[in-house]
């Protein structure tokens, strides 16, 4: 599966032959106890499958347990009932295995470090030799189009400059999927346009299964080959959109018919 | 969110922390002393410590100058020298948050003659060597050392730095030259008595009249609080660092620590006298090391527990150690509040160190000098003795902050202003 006109049809083939998903979420149910001793159901029996390769996006109203679903994938956060596999293994055998990249709505780099040294975390904690960990950070640099910043510290940086470090962060150790949280909820729209073009164009590079969180119905649309819409709380899955939009993806694919149909196919969806 | 990922600290204890760190009267200490301006301190100190120290080479002014006969003890020289070094790097290194160009080459021929200048006085205070002290080398290289200093500070590249200070400096200067000039109007329009309050002219007469036995009886008292701020210090990160990993450790102490701010040490000198004897350093090391203990275990609790919950989710998604997050996410955010804990303490341990001698010490000390010169009411000396223990808390302070921009170029009160 190296075209890209192939990851799209992985949709499809996944639906017929038996490719075993990457990350599998069972029954996964979570509760909080509020600060008053309530119970609030934040997830109500999600099964969810997504495979090797896909772009997911997840969408729904604010506190509908997008971020939670995602963190559960991420081992950040157990379910209260229901299990999740991970390549065939628990979220935590997979954390510790270093299977997630992840991308939060910060940018989330360390103000002591350059541009650089912030990429290279992942690979220093990894215990990379000093050698891999120069020559891939620049790989990754060049990447996300930032080579001629690596010495430079993230203040000096714009909100998109940021989150583009963040990327080639979570991507450069090479993990196999990548969680994205809102990553550019925070950015304004004209940068997070040009952000979605790098990132489905390293997505096409780098063939990581991405999950996506976002509010933004277009962003979804444009970025993913799977859309899956969530009621709000307690957060369920209330349809699974795929997204047979050709690739690669020009930006003017915004302005097609196909487009707007998808999109207020997952307006439909949001509303229901 | 989960429990692994903060440590365990109530919102209490975090606002006691808070209020038990002194970090607004750090911001305003800063404010004078100059984060913007602090590179055109560290050159201006750098010259005059270059000017002193020719008195010390020269084998001539050793003996006869009053700046010679200043920096008689050689533990002073040897901490001078240092300081020298130390000042040199800062110069060297510039304000380099950020900046990616590289050092010209006069840069480094200035850094190179400042190295060769430091290590010449190394040569002749730690090592007793005098290589041709005699003839006219060391003032040949006592200019070229003087002409670096300029090459590296660039005052005239710093003029916008200058234009952008002046309006936050100007006012407090204003201030301090106002006051002197109404206490000096005022003592000759009433005729005061001296006894009551010495005219600025006569303090400022009665210490450059006296510079060089203040300068060592300030020395004498400075080593018990570089001793305190040493041991206090390094004691208190140390048990910052246990409590902020042990939470039981935490519990047992943390309580204390905290309530000890309200408490006057120093009223525990008289104890420390008759512990460790009252003519022996060990007596004022000891309330010293006190002092400073407190603020610098806070600061380091406090700073090691104020990693954004997200920074260390990030390190937790990589699965990394807990030595990892350690040294590569708690320490990075707690040097600015130790930083500020140790600037503190400078503060403090100079305190400790002079009131401590108020109850009794040796007669070479500044703070038993102070008290026997009130006692014979000679006030134009003690003032100039709290001049000298003013400008050695002064220096203090701004070499701890010059190492703080040194060891953390990144942190935000360093970054350029211009933009």
């Amino acid at each position: 599966m190296s075209t890209s006109a192939n990851l799209v049809n992985s949709v499809e083939s996944a639906a017929a032959a038996p490719v075993a998903p990457i990350v599998s979420f069972k029954g996964v149910n979570r509760r909080f106890k509020t600060a008053g001793g309530q119970v609030v159901n934040a997830l109500h029996d999600i099964n969810l499958d997504i495979y090797p390769a896909e772009f997911v996006s997840i969408i729904g109203p604010s506190g509908c347990g997008k971020s939670t679903l995602l963190r559960i994938a991420a081992d950040l956060l157990p379910p209260s009932d229901g299990e999740v596999v991970v390549n065939g293994k628990t979220p935590n055998q997979a954390r510790l295995n270093r299977e997630y990249g992840m991308v939060f709505q910060a940018a989330v780099l360390y103000e002591w470090r350059s541009v650089l040294k912030n990429i290279q975390l992942p690979l220093e904690v990894m215990k990379w030799p000093a050698a891999e960990r120069e020559s891939r950070s620049r790989e990754m640099l060049s990447m996300v189009e930032l080579a001629d910043f690596a010495n430079h510290y993230p203040w000096q940086l714009s909100g998109g400059m940021q989150q583009r470090v963040a990327i080639a962060r979570a991507l450069a150790f090479k993990p196999s999927i990548l969680l994205m949280d809102e990553p550019f909820g925070a950015l304004d729209e004209m940068t997070r346009e040009r952000m979605n073009i790098e990132l489905l164009n390293i997505w096409g590079k780098t063939q990581t299964t991405v999950i996506f969180i976002t509010h933004s119905i277009q962003e979804a649309v444009y970025l993913s080959s799977r859309i899956i819409v969530m009621s709000a709380r307690p957060g369920q899955v209330v349809s699974d959109i795929p997204i047979n939009l050709p690739h690669p993806r020009a930006p003017e694919v915004r302005d097609t018919e196909e487009f707007f149909h998808l999109v207020s196919q997952v307006r439909a969806g949001l509303r229901a | 969110m989960t429990a692994e990922q903060s440590l365990p600290l109530t919102p209490a204890q975090e606002s006691d922390l808070d209020a038990a760190s002194d970090e607004v009267y750090v911001e305003a200490a800063d404010d004078l002393i100059g984060k913007t301006t602090g590179l055109d301190l560290a050159a201006l100190l750098t010259l005059a410590l270059i000017a002193a120290l020719f008195n010390v080479l020269s084998p001539a002014l050793r003996a006869d100058s009053p700046l010679g006969q200043a920096f008689t003890s050689d533990s002073l020289r040897r901490v001078v020298t240092l300081i020298l070094g130390f000042l040199a790097l800062t110069l060297f290194v510039g304000e380099n948050a950020g900046r990616t160009t590289q050092r010209s080459p006069l840069r480094l021929i200035a850094g190179a003659v400042l190295a060769i200048y430091t290590l010449y006085v190394a040569s002749y205070v730690f090592l007793g060597l005098e290589i041709a002290t005699d003839t006219i080398l060391p003032t040949l290289i006592e200019i070229a050392a003087l002409l670096s200093v300029i090459v590296l500070w660039q005052p005239w590249r710093r003029l916008s730095v200058y234009q952008k200070a002046a309006p936050n400096l100007l006012p407090a200067l204003l201030t301090f030259i106002s006051v002197l000039a109404i206490w000096e109007f005022l003592i000759r329009l009433f005729n005061v008595q001296q006894f009551l309050l010495p005219a600025p002219s006569v303090i400022i007469t009665t210490f450059l009249a006296g510079y060089p036995r203040l300068v060592s009886q300030g020395w004498f008292t400075f080593q018990n609080a570089l001793w305190g701020f040493g041991i206090g210090c390094g004691a208190g990160i140390l048990f910052g660092l246990i409590s902020a990993r042990f939470n039981n450790f935490s519990k047992a102490i943390l309580p204390y620590a905290i309530a000890a701010n309200s408490i006057p040490i120093i009223a525990f000198a008289p104890i420390t006298n008759a512990w460790f004897g009252i003519t022996h350093p060990e007596s004022k090391i000891t309330i010293v090391a006190i002092l400073t203990f407190f603020p610098a275990m806070i600061n380091t609790v406090r700073g090691l527990t104020s990693a954004e919950p997200t920074a260390l989710e990030l390190m937790r998604s990589l699965a990394a150690t807990e030595l990892d997050i350690f040294r590569k996410v708690r320490i990075p955010v707690a040097l600015p509040y130790i930083f500020n804990a140790l600037k503190v303490a400078t503060t403090l341990s100079m305190i400790g160190a002079i009131v401590a001698e108020y109850f009794g010490g040796p007669l070479s000390g500044l703070g038993v000098q102070i008290s026997s010169s009130a006692a014979l009411i000679r006030f134009p000396l003690v003032w100039s003795q709290i001049i000298m223990a003013s400008l050695l808390g002064i220096i203090f302070y701004f070499v701890v902050s010059l190492a703080e921009r040194l060891v953390m170029p990144w942190h935000v009160s360093f970054r350029a202003k211009s933009d």
